[in-house]
């Protein structure tokens, strides 16, 4: 596909989400991780922008503590409404991957 | 500065990064908090990337112009617009109605300013300050490094080269005494309309943070 951008940025988002769920964390950890999964390319300066907005939007929010390199950083953590967005971002996918599986496999 | 690690550690890059960042957030209509926020994260997440030999572009991307618009853009309304154009404005008549207010009190003018002081106090200050911006955000990204500096230089001197003969021409012809009095009174109703106004749209608006942003 030569332009994905607008589906993989929904998807970032949820995986984003997700990996928020299971571990608080802080952007530049979250894009290692993301990276590790494979997201290479994708995450290339969308990351930042994106917790911005989903801090904006009350999907995640943030706790001040001090680094070891003596900065402040901001380490991220879901609130109710970023759960409740990504059990709807599962249920979702979950059903998106049956339907279009449904498709490429007639 | 209050953080143990400033910019200038940061290096090649990664440094030139980061001040293309903070050059083009000073020229964007958001508050001072927020882009604190962003030049704090950044500077953290661009010092990470350097120390483990992560890419910039990892960060930020291919385009930086575009990695910035869509940092700022929830964040830059149209009222928060507004807000930032009636703080710099508010500022502006803050300082025309303490100078005739201390003149007057003084008799620095005799009870009368003219009105080409005035006039040239907002073309240089209120006007020059957002003509620049204006320039200086459509140019910003297209030099790096020296030529930055060459283009800030530019657009300045372009400006002044514009400005100055309007000044001379106000200083000329706009000798028109005014009270210093009612200077000091319109200054003060405007200043408190326009907090007024900047109360309804912000909410958060002391009368003192207009002295904040200079």
């Amino acid at each position: 596909m030569s332009n994905n951008t607008q589906i993989l940025k929904g998807i970032l988002e949820g995986c984003v989400l997700s990996i928020i769920s299971k571990e608080i964390t802080y952007g530049y950890e979250l894009l290692i991780k993301l990276k590790n999964y494979g997201f290479n390319d994708m995450v290339e300066g969308t990351l930042y922008p994106l917790l911005l907005r989903l801090e904006k939007n009350n999907l995640i929010t943030s706790e001040k503590r001090k680094s070891e390199n003596g900065m402040t950083r901001k380490y991220f953590y879901l609130t109710e409404v970023g759960r409740k967005e990504l059990q709807d971002f599962e249920t979702y996918w979950d059903k998106l991957c049956i339907d279009v599986n449904k498709i490429l496999k007639e | 500065m209050s953080e143990s690690i400033d910019h200038n550690k940061l290096t090649g890059d990664y440094k030139t990064a980061y001040i293309d960042i903070v050059c083009y957030l000073q020229t964007c209509d958001i508050s001072s908090e927020f882009s604190q926020e962003v030049k704090n994260d950044l500077k953290d997440m661009l010092f990470s990337s350097q120390k483990d030999q992560v890419s910039v572009k990892s960060i930020i991307g291919k385009d930086i112009k575009h990695f910035c618009e869509n940092i700022i853009e929830p964040y830059s309304t149209k009222k928060l617009k507004i807000v930032t154009f009636l703080n710099s404005l508010n500022f502006t008549l803050a300082v025309i109605g303490i100078i005739s207010l201390m003149s007057l009190t003084f008799g620095t003018f005799k009870g009368f300013m003219n009105l080409s002081v005035i006039s040239v106090f907002l073309l240089n200050w209120f006007i020059f300050k957002h003509l620049l911006n204006f320039f200086y955000k459509k140019l910003s990204f297209k030099y790096k490094g020296l030529n930055k500096i060459k283009c800030i230089l530019f657009v300045s001197f372009l400006l002044l080269f514009v400005i100055f003969p309007m000044d001379f021409v106000i200083i000329m012809y706009g000798t028109y005494p005014i009270n210093e009095l009612y200077i000091s009174i319109i200054c003060l109703f405007s200043f408190i309309v326009i907090h007024k106004i900047c109360l309804y749209l912000s909410g958060n608006i002391r009368w003192y943070s207009y002295f904040k942003i200079v």
